[in-house]
């Protein structure tokens, strides 16, 4: 009887003991609730009464702490945490906890002191810098927790284990030499932590003087046999441009890595793709000399061929761009054949492939832009037409092959071409459109103007194509003229004339029309394009007596601002009299104040002001 | 011949007499209506006197014949009439007369332009700098070590950047806590405060806030957009309280800080709600929510019509070509009626809502004008977007606004009519 009674007792006692612990717990969260809801108040009642029933539980003093914390009640917070570390004086966070509360209450010298009192405790164990350096952070007291940390390093074992929290902190306070040097610890004591230490650079080497003061820092510790450490010095000088320094450090990289030649391949694509072709072809060189056998020579050959024809491209656009009609733009053949020789040797190692196709493609460009060779340039537009039927590049080759025939006087083959891509099937609208406009352009040289305007009106319709501008000009001049045929044909044969760049003979040609007073739109189109052949012929002075002739004639002259806004050109390009030619513009804009050339000028006056001053 | 000389000499006479203005016409025929501003303010930078007329093709300029004037409108754009003093004269008497709600405006001295901006911010974050930049009308920049050391007296006219002046980041926190703008921004912010002598960053700006309203009050002109309107008034009806919480200052913020509001102390907001949830980006009850305006094609304001003649301030301020304009969102988007003081003017509201877009108010000898949204071409600027180019929006009205408020502390006072 005795032992069931004894057991019914311990039973009730238990369950008790159970509905007291979770009638606690219940409270805990209704104090939670209140206090996330907004009623602090009513949260501190019930964790202090928690607090006071279980002063060891460490969850209601961690919250009644908060609580007086967030009611700014700091005394409150300092009384209890005082409690605790009377009880607990080892205790590291009550501590970090004190100093908190003291800091907040703007003691921050007592907030100090607490916190070195709690180091004190264990002077020789570097975690508890750690520890307290994370609540000065959290303070956002970053020159007191770097100096917790660099005390914590200093008795450290393993310094590393500071390093990157103290580049952190030299980061934000925007000490980036030292944030540099921790960063250079790491990869010198560490180079697996490669990675770390990169991205940990880069969030702050696009600060202003950040870059230069890194670069310092790393140059300092060079050492060649740290790989890690060569790879991370190199991304700071592409950051900063330097790349010759760059260079210098992938060489190495790749010799010391047994590379052949693939590190300095990445790094000359990195320069490729940063538009510095120049130097990506001297390290595409640089690999085609030193590795003749590595895997990525083929690569290495056409990315250099690739630079040099950007390269190239960039030197010789600008020169005559702004002239209405220019001759092709030549080169010096040595260095122009000397691009065509490495896209040779790329068609030889890939054959048959897109690649190569593409390296015939700029062959034939080079030599009927750069070079003048018809000949040459028809013969491979014509092996990649016959090779390569289905390449991207089929049908510019058809295109320029099309051209070459105008330029050479073979209107009936370039007209077969162009007729050729007009019934493919396969090529896009846009394409075919500009075969027509180009055919169209054949039978207006040849004198048919009623087959031209046939050709012209499935271009004039597709109002989104870009060739439709071209083809309505085109065929605004045969209908308006359409009733003057015999003066038509002269001036089409000027045109054709200027076409095929001999711009003296159309110039004969046009000055016929232009002294012509009965064919007034034709006669005014004549005259501008007198000039402009002179401009063509560089005749400059020639051009500016025409071109001020034209503008002369006002509203009598359709092209009077066109010939302002040319000889505006003349002087800013040719003559480099950038005073004249800010005058020429402003008198356009004077003169003209819906001239379609109105923004150009003003570009221009912009510009040029920008450069006189 | 000496006859054909005198006939030549009174041929040059007259045509040099009869264009002596130029007339910037500002109606839907103006090319560049932004560069216009840029036009006149640089007019009046070079000492030329410029009329403003009021109401007149969309609020015209007449500037006093100057071929350098001549010639920039030219170069930049801006369409324009060279006219004779008797054409000038005619639009003078239509724009004076009794039953036209139109005025004329005499422009004489253009203002000294200070825009407050933090040192990290990018141009185009703020639609005022981008605005000044394309009309390439000059200004400076200041921040907070120039207002807190009084610099604010060299300037007439003052711009507020897209601003948190409560020390609250922008209430960025939930989104942005760990990017490294955010991150630098603070840090930037925490520094200034040290330099200048504050633990906290929020006491810092609010002395901000104090001391630009201290400028105003001694007859500047103030002008502000998106969050630099609301919370600039928060921040000063907070002055007696901690609304931010620990992650923005580092302690928690005033649990009793709604009640400890003092609304006598703001510009042109009262009686509004504080937002005090730190995770929620939104300062308080002022802003309109985008809830509220529904969908983008819906988002109009309309300007008020006012009289030229009795109300020339309010009138300067709302010259537009149109007088419906679609809107754009920001921090702040739009302010709701019923917390705006009833001694505010309203200038453009959203009509048959309590949306109000643009306002204008009073405060000692000077005026602040609020415009809510961040840019007026760009509907939804968000962080990181890129930058509006002018030169696409050439004719923007929402942008016309902005720079009425350049030009309108030019302007002479007239003694208010009776």
């Amino acid at each position: 009887m005795l032992k069931i009674l004894c057991l019914i007792f311990l039973f009730g006692a238990g369950s008790i003991y159970c509905q007291y612990l979770s009638d606690d717990n219940n409270r805990y969260m209704q104090g939670q609730n209140y206090e996330t809801a907004g009623y602090p108040e009513k949260a501190k009642e019930i964790f202090e009464d928690l607090y006071k029933r279980n002063p060891s539980n460490l969850q209601y003093f961690n919250s009644l702490n908060r609580i007086y914390i967030s009611l700014k009640q700091y005394d409150l917070s300092v009384r209890i945490l005082e409690e605790k570390l009377a009880i607990d004086a080892q205790n590291i966070n009550l501590y970090g906890l004190l100093g908190s509360t003291y800091y907040l209450m703007g003691n921050e010298t007592r907030a100090f002191s607490v916190w070195e009192d709690g180091i004190k405790n264990a002077s020789n164990n570097p975690i508890n810098y750690k520890v307290i350096a994370q609540y000065a952070i959290d303070r956002r007291a970053f020159e007191k927790a770097i100096d917790f940390m660099k005390r914590g390093k200093k008795i450290s074992d393993n310094p590393l284990l500071f390093s990157s929290d103290l580049a952190n902190l030299y980061f934000l306070t925007m000490q980036y030499k030292d944030a540099a040097e921790e960063y250079l610890s790491i990869i010198l004591r560490s180079p697996g932590q490669y990675l770390l230490v990169q991205n940990g650079l880069l969030s702050f080497t696009n600060k202003p003087d950040a870059l230069q003061a890194t670069i310092e820092v790393f140059e300092k510790k060079r050492d060649k046999d740290n790989i890690n450490l060569s790879y991370i010095l190199a991304s700071l000088y592409m950051q900063s441009k330097s790349y010759e320094k760059a260079y210098n450090v992938y060489s190495e990289i790749d010799i010391k890595s047994k590379s052949k030649g693939i590190e300095l391949f990445r790094f000359a694509q990195e320069l490729y793709n940063e538009h510095e072709y120049d130097f990506a072809a001297k390290v595409f060189m640089d690999i085609i000399e030193k590795y003749l056998s590595s895997p990525i020579i083929s690569s290495a050959k056409l990315g250099y061929a690739k630079a040099l024809e950007e390269n190239f491209d960039n030197n010789n656009n600008t020169v005559s761009d702004w002239k209405p009609f220019a001759f092709n733009k030549t080169a010096d053949p040595q260095r122009v054949n000397e691009i065509i020789n490495n896209f040779s040797e790329i068609v030889k190692i890939f054959p048959n492939s897109e690649s190569a196709y593409e390296a015939l493609y700029y062959i034939g460009n080079l030599k009927y832009n750069r070079l003048n060779d018809f000949e040459g340039a028809k013969e491979i537009f014509n092996k990649l037409i016959t090779d390569a039927p289905k390449s991207q590049f089929t049908t510019k080759s058809y295109e320029e092959l099309g051209d070459i025939y105008i330029q050479e006087g073979n209107l009936n083959k370039s007209k077969e071409i162009f007729q050729k891509l007009i019934e493919n099937g396969s090529i896009p609208e846009s394409e075919k459109n500009y075969s027509r406009y180009k055919e169209a352009k054949i039978s207006f040289y040849e004198g048919n103007f009623n087959s031209g305007r046939d050709l012209l009106n499935n271009v004039i319709i597709s109002y989104k194509d870009n060739n439709s501008n071209n083809a309505l000009e085109l065929d605004l001049l045969m209908n308006t003229e359409a009733n003057d045929s015999s003066n038509l044909v002269i001036f089409a044969n000027a045109e054709y004339l200027s076409e095929q760049k001999k711009f003296s003979q159309a110039r004969d040609q046009y000055l016929i029309i232009a002294q012509n007073q009965k064919v007034f739109v034709l006669q005014n189109l004549a005259k501008l394009r007198v000039a402009e052949m002179d401009i063509a012929m560089d005749n400059y002075d020639s051009s500016i007596k025409l071109l001020q002739e034209i503008a002369d004639e006002k509203e009598k002259n359709i092209y009077s601002d066109k010939a302002l806004y040319l000889q505006g050109n003349i002087f800013q390009y040719a003559k480099k009299d950038n005073n004249k030619a800010i005058e020429i513009y402003e008198n356009l804009l004077a003169r003209f104040p819906n001239s379609i050339y109105l923004d150009d000028a003003r570009a221009s006056i912009n510009k040029l002001k920008n450069k006189i001053s | 011949m000496l006859k054909k000389i005198l006939i030549i000499i009174i041929i040059i006479a007259g045509e040099a007499f009869s264009q002596n203005k130029i007339f910037i016409y500002m109606d839907l025929q103006q090319t560049d209506h932004l560069r216009a501003y840029g036009i006149t303010f640089n007019a009046l930078r070079k000492g030329l006197k410029a009329d403003w007329l009021l109401n007149y093709r969309g609020g015209s300029f007449l500037i006093e014949y100057n071929d350098q004037v001549a010639n920039e409108c030219r170069v930049e754009g801006v369409a324009f009439d060279l006219i004779s003093t008797s054409q000038a004269a005619e639009i003078y008497s239509t724009v004076q007369r009794d039953d036209n709600n139109m005025d004329v405006m005499r422009l004489e001295k253009a203002p000294k332009i200070a825009v407050y901006v933090p040192p990290n911010f990018n141009p185009w974050d703020d639609a005022v700098t981008l605005a000044l930049d394309y009309a390439k009308i000059p200004y400076d920049k200041i921040w907070n070590d120039e207002v807190l050391r009084g610099d604010l007296s060299k300037y007439d006219w003052l711009h507020l950047h897209h601003e948190d002046f409560t020390g609250q980041y922008g209430k960025f926190y939930a989104s942005f806590s760990n990017a490294q703008w955010y991150i630098d921004a603070q840090m930037t912010y925490e520094n200034d405060a040290k330099k200048n002598g504050y633990k906290k960053v929020s006491v810092m700006m609010r002395d901000v806030a104090t001391t630009i309203k201290n400028f105003v009050g001694s007859g500047g002109f103030l002008f502000a957009m998106c969050s630099a309107t609301d919370s600039y008034d928060i921040a000063l009806a907070a002055h007696n309280t901690d609304i931010c919480a620990q992650m923005y200052d580092g302690d928690a913020a005033d649990p009793d800080a709604q009640s400890k509001l003092d609304f006598s102390n703001t510009l042109a907001f009262q009686n509004f709600k504080l937002e005090m949830n730190p995770y929620i980006y939104e300062y308080s009850s002022i802003d309109v929510q985008p809830a509220e305006i529904g969908s983008q094609e819906n988002d109009y304001f309309t300007l008020f019509e006012f009289s030229a003649k009795y109300d020339p301030v309010p009138t300067m301020l709302t010259q537009d070509h149109v007088n419906v304009i679609k809107g754009f969102m920001g921090q702040t988007t739009m302010f709701h009626k019923d917390e705006i003081k009833p001694s505010v003017i309203i200038l453009a509201e959203r009509q048959v809502t309590n949306q109000v877009k643009y306002l204008h108010g009073n405060y000692g000898r000077g005026t602040f004008t609020f415009y809510g949204g961040h840019d007026p071409e760009d509907y939804q600027h968000a962080v990181g977007s890129p930058p509006t180019d002018l030169s696409l929006h050439k004719n923007s009205p929402g942008y016309r606004l902005i720079l009425n408020n350049i030009l309108f502390p030019a302007a002479t006072k007239k003694k208010q009519k009776t």
